[in-house]
């Protein structure tokens, strides 16, 4: 078990007049190798529960347990830096996590931190630029002269060159153009399926992720208010849009259009173009298919 | 770390000082300094305390933040201790070494000059707990009001100091920020030993550096983008206003000094 979350609640300023409370008893058990996204609207907490997971915050109420750590309310901080290596954190804006003066050393500045040499922290950083898709010519130049999308990427590059077992990153695509959108989910992918990464994101555009996530956190106000597979998710898309402001994609408000009228709510569902057209010319071509009769009645 | 960091933020308890006019707060505030440079006697220091203490509790908020905000500064209430200790020779002598001996005229005066330290900064710290940072840079445009004619501009001191608060807890936060990414790639600060902290200190000069400067560039930009001109005539969106309170609260910091005067 890769990650579980005993009723773990937490506060910013905990103990004082400021007290915020930001997440109120989670219960929550993720996999080893599992795709995860998270989902909710503005602060309802995602962002709080990724800093728990690599002990950069430490669990006011409950119990965090990752890999082999044990992290409990109360206790005795235990050193973390390990657990750091092994679980990766990008945080949400690229521009205030790069800190060095040139990106080469913001790339190596993890490799480096875990005790590797500088000649192997190089290739690291190189090879993380590359999937990231950024050539080596970015190396000797400052961060904070890149692009928004650069700075992004370099924020990813970064925690990639630790090669840790475990990849959270919060809103990674936000600020990105659709394609490098689109590439970066896919290399998510990649790393999940080939390399057999735990992945967890969080998302606003949950078309992105549909294709990739296995399973799906949806919080609200600091609780979790939904947590399942997409089939569940696309089941529970409306009551999920209204009660905790989620944007459903069109891609699903059109499925359970078309399942609702064709009687197809039962079935996986089809959440791009060609598989819906797919599913409906299959529905066309059964001469006595359910589906043929509820048009008329649906329509 | 904003934890403890308690300068500028406003606790709101709803008691009768956070409704005091914030001009009658800064003039109160100025007499208190005042009074608190004319304390020189055990009985002018018991009265300034007894005063300070009923202001405090008529804020009703808990007297620890009122210690917690003077706790950073404790360095220097020992050092101004040390040095009355060191040099005042009044009084008996109670302890002697080698050519330099402790009096009790030394051990009193300094115990007086540090409290005093420690009253002015707690109950200065009633200012800011009390009023929000818009209505004290009214406050202090209205006191300010009056230096108009020699050519000060209050406007623009106002501006300045706002914008300096405002910008105080956003350059903590990302300060922080950049720590816990620091931490997140195997750096946490709080296990690094004392000279690793100290680089990594001065590591984050820069970029926190670089994103306040570009913070100000922004938000020159919003501004005037929206066509803030400095200097140009405004009126106000909450208007201050004067009431009896107010003078009495004045009047009980003339009274302290007074008191504080006669007490000698």
């Amino acid at each position: 078990m890769a990650i579980v979350f005993e009723q773990v609640s937490f506060a910013y300023d905990d103990r004082s007049l400021w007290r915020q409370s930001a997440l109120e008893e989670i219960c929550l058990t993720l996999e080893e190798g599992v795709f995860a996204a998270v989902a909710g609207a503005s602060g309802s907490g995602k962002s709080t529960l990724l800093q728990l997971f690599n002990g950069i915050l430490r669990p006011t109420g409950g119990r965090v347990r990752v890999l082999d750590w044990d992290i409990q309310a109360g206790e005795k901080p235990l050193p973390l830096r390990h657990l750091r290596r092994r679980v990766g954190l990008v945080f949400q804006f690229p521009e205030q996590q790069l800190f060095e003066d040139t990106v080469e050393k913001d790339l190596c500045f993890g490799p480096l931190n875990f005790g590797m040499t500088r000649a192997e922290a190089r290739v690291r950083a190189s090879r993380a630029l590359d999937m990231v898709g950024l050539d080596d010519t970015l190396l000797g130049r400052n961060p904070f002269h890149l692009s928004g999308g650069q700075m992004r990427k370099v924020a990813i590059a970064s925690v990639l060159a630790m090669d840790p077992d475990v990849l959270v990153l919060d809103e990674p695509t936000a600020t990105l153009d659709p394609q490098s959108r689109a590439e970066l989910a896919l290399l998510l992918s990649r790393l999940h399926r080939e390399q057999g990464k735990t992945v967890i994101v969080v998302t606003h555009r949950l078309q992105e992720m549909l294709p990739y996530a296995g399973l799906w956190i949806v919080m609200k106000e600091g609780r979790l208010a939904f947590q399942g597979g997409a089939a569940e998710l696309v089941r529970e898309a409306e009551r999920l849009e209204r009660d905790c402001g989620l944007a459903v994609p069109a891609c699903i408000a059109m499925w359970n259009e078309v399942a609702g009228r064709l009687g197809l709510s039962g079935e996986e569902p089809c959440l791009t173009p060609e598989t819906l057209a797919e599913r409906l010319a299959r529905l066309l071509n059964e001469p006595s298919g359910p589906g043929v009769g509820h048009t008329g009645r649906g329509g | 770390m904003r934890n403890k960091l308690l300068f500028g933020r406003r606790i709101d308890t709803g008691s009768w000082v956070h409704g005091l006019d914030p001009r009658a707060k800064l003039t109160g505030m100025l007499l208190y300094l005042a009074a608190i440079v004319l304390v020189g006697s055990w009985r002018a220091l018991a009265l300034a305390a007894l005063f300070s203490l009923t202001y405090m509790t008529a804020t009703r908020i808990p007297l620890k933040y009122y210690v917690k905000a003077a706790k950073p500064l404790w360095a220097l209430m020992v050092f101004i201790f040390a040095v009355q200790c060191l040099t005042v020779d009044r009084g008996q002598v109670i302890w002697r070494l080698g050519s330099w001996a402790l009096y009790t005229g030394g051990l009193s005066s300094g115990f007086i000059a540090a409290s005093r330290m420690a009253l002015l900064v707690s109950f200065t710290a009633i200012l800011t707990f009390t009023t929000t940072p818009g209505l004290l840079n009214q406050g202090l445009a209205g006191v300010l009001a009056p230096f108009q004619r020699i050519g000060l501009k209050p406007q623009r001191l106002t501006l300045m100091m706002s914008i300096a608060l405002r910008f105080i807890p956003t350059i903590l936060e990302e300060t922080q920020k950049i720590l816990k990414a620091q931490a997140a790639r195997g750096a946490d600060l709080k296990e690094l030993p004392w000279r690793e902290k100290g680089r990594m200190l001065v590591s984050l000069l820069v970029p926190v550096t670089v994103g306040a400067f570009r913070r100000a560039e922004e938000l020159v930009l919003s501004m005037e983008s929206r066509g803030y001109t400095i200097g140009a005539p405004r009126t106000e969106y909450h208007r201050l206003g004067w009431s009896r309170r107010d003078t009495w609260f004045v009047l009980s910091y003339v009274a302290l000094i007074a008191a504080v005067l006669m007490l000698r």
